[in-house]
């Protein structure tokens, strides 16, 4: 790569990680997943800090054309970072269906008390009311 | 399981209850009449309908029907509206359980035939649409399909069934348990819950019974989608975990 290249991926790079580590300070990003990015931000400015290098590998690994070890690293870790996230969602997605499961019962549930209480007493129920501990189980159906 | 916690006392049911589970969604023109029909029977059955995110009355009418109606924020889908009245049961403390459909498929007159089995020591029974009794009939396509996932369920389950994807089932307590802590939620659940409870060791039976065509809805059967269904459940049936009977959550 021309040193006019390496300068533009390297101010790219100085870009990204400030605006990675901006968000984090703002908390709009968790610090688990910009990890994941600082870490091909780091990756990206050794790269572009030492020019020989990235040549320098491609010739060891045997590939001829060096940008294509450019290609294939990035790539190897985007879908890395994808993999992560969809794991991250299915995680998520699982959470997600728990609670409503569980709103919907203790929904139904609060009503069940609701009516017990209306029933049960004339007068509205003051502080610390104390439920029903024994005897008085509703009957879940009306 | 955490939820069993001291909120059983407050909601404790008669051992000899059997719970209705029934998913719903904008069911409001076929849930009173299959309501008064599981109603009219003389078995002690509780329905607990649960509403899965309508936009018509259903939950109103569930209730005023003489059901219990759990309403879920959104919609789930069938498998989560089912795993919610998984999870009530167990939480109530019933032992046994119905899956029974909304839409007037299932005839509450087969419930009987369908429990019978679990008094003889079965964990779960499905009522099949083509062990025998009544006339139900599928298209050649959707027939050609259920052949393969009969045979990959044969395979799996290590036993036959002829109607993998009936919803008509009945549970006892160890397999409620299981179905309310994890219960396939995607489409084609039944399909899967079958072959969950198998390979968890149960002693899973099928009986023959009659069921009419839908009254109300609209089945879900593009072809299409049905297509990636199958593939989907295909994929997810072979990495179904055979694990050992799970007895110590129930005694929990």
């Amino acid at each position: 790569m021309s040193t006019r290249a390496h300068v533009m991926l390297a101010i790219l790079v100085a870009m990204a990680i400030f605006v990675i580590i901006r968000l984090v300070r703002r908390r709009h990003l968790k610090a688990k997943y910009s990890l994941l990015w600082l870490t091909l931000g780091g990756f990206m400015v050794v790269i572009a800090a030492v020019p020989g290098l990235l040549d320098w590998t491609a010739a060891r690994l045997g590939i001829y054309y060096e940008p294509t070890l450019l290609i294939l690293l990035g790539l190897a870790l985007i879908l890395l970072i994808v993999m992560h996230f969809s794991y991250e969602l299915s995680r998520m997605e699982n959470r997600v269906r728990t609670l409503a499961e569980e709103s919907a019962i203790l929904r139904h549930r609060l009503g069940v008390l609701e009516r017990l209480a209306e029933t049960s007493s004339d007068q509205p129920v003051d502080s610390g009311g104390e439920p029903a501990d024994s005897g008085g189980e509703p009957d879940p159906l009306p | 399981m955490s939820t069993l916690g001291p909120t059983m006392k407050i909601h404790a049911v008669a051992p000899d209850r059997i719970i209705v589970i029934m998913p719903a969604f904008n069911e409001q023109e076929a849930l009173p009449s299959t309501l008064a029909g599981l109603l009219a029977t003389p078995l002690p059955l509780d329905v607990v309908v649960i509403d899965d995110g309508s936009s018509d009355d259903t939950a109103a009418i569930a209730t005023a029907n003489g059901a219990v109606c759990l309403q879920l924020p959104f919609n789930l889908g069938i498998g989560g509206a089912l795993r919610t009245g998984f999870r009530y049961a167990v939480e109530l403390g019933y032992q046994r359980g119905i899956q029974f459909d909304a839409d007037g498929q299932h005839d509450a007159s087969q419930i009987e035939a369908l429990l019978a089995p679990l008094a003889e020591g079965a964990d779960m029974v499905v009522g099949s649409r083509f062990a025998g009794a009544g006339d139900y009939r599928v298209g050649r396509s959707r027939g050609f399909a259920m052949n393969i996932l009969r045979w990959a369920i044969r395979r799996l389950a290590g036993q036959r069934f002829t109607d993998t994807s009936s919803g008509f089932r009945s549970f006892g307590p160890e397999v409620l348990a299981l179905f309310a802590a994890e219960y396939p939620i995607e489409y084609m659940d039944s399909v899967e819950a079958l072959v969950m409870s198998c390979r968890a060791g149960f002693d899973v039976r099928e009986v023959p019974t009659v069921m009419h065509e839908r009254t109300g809805g609209v089945a879900s059967n593009r072809s299409f989608r049905l297509a990636y269904h199958y593939v989907r459940v295909l994929v997810s049936l072979a990495n179904t975990p055979k694990a050992q009977r799970r007895v110590a959550e129930t005694s929990a």
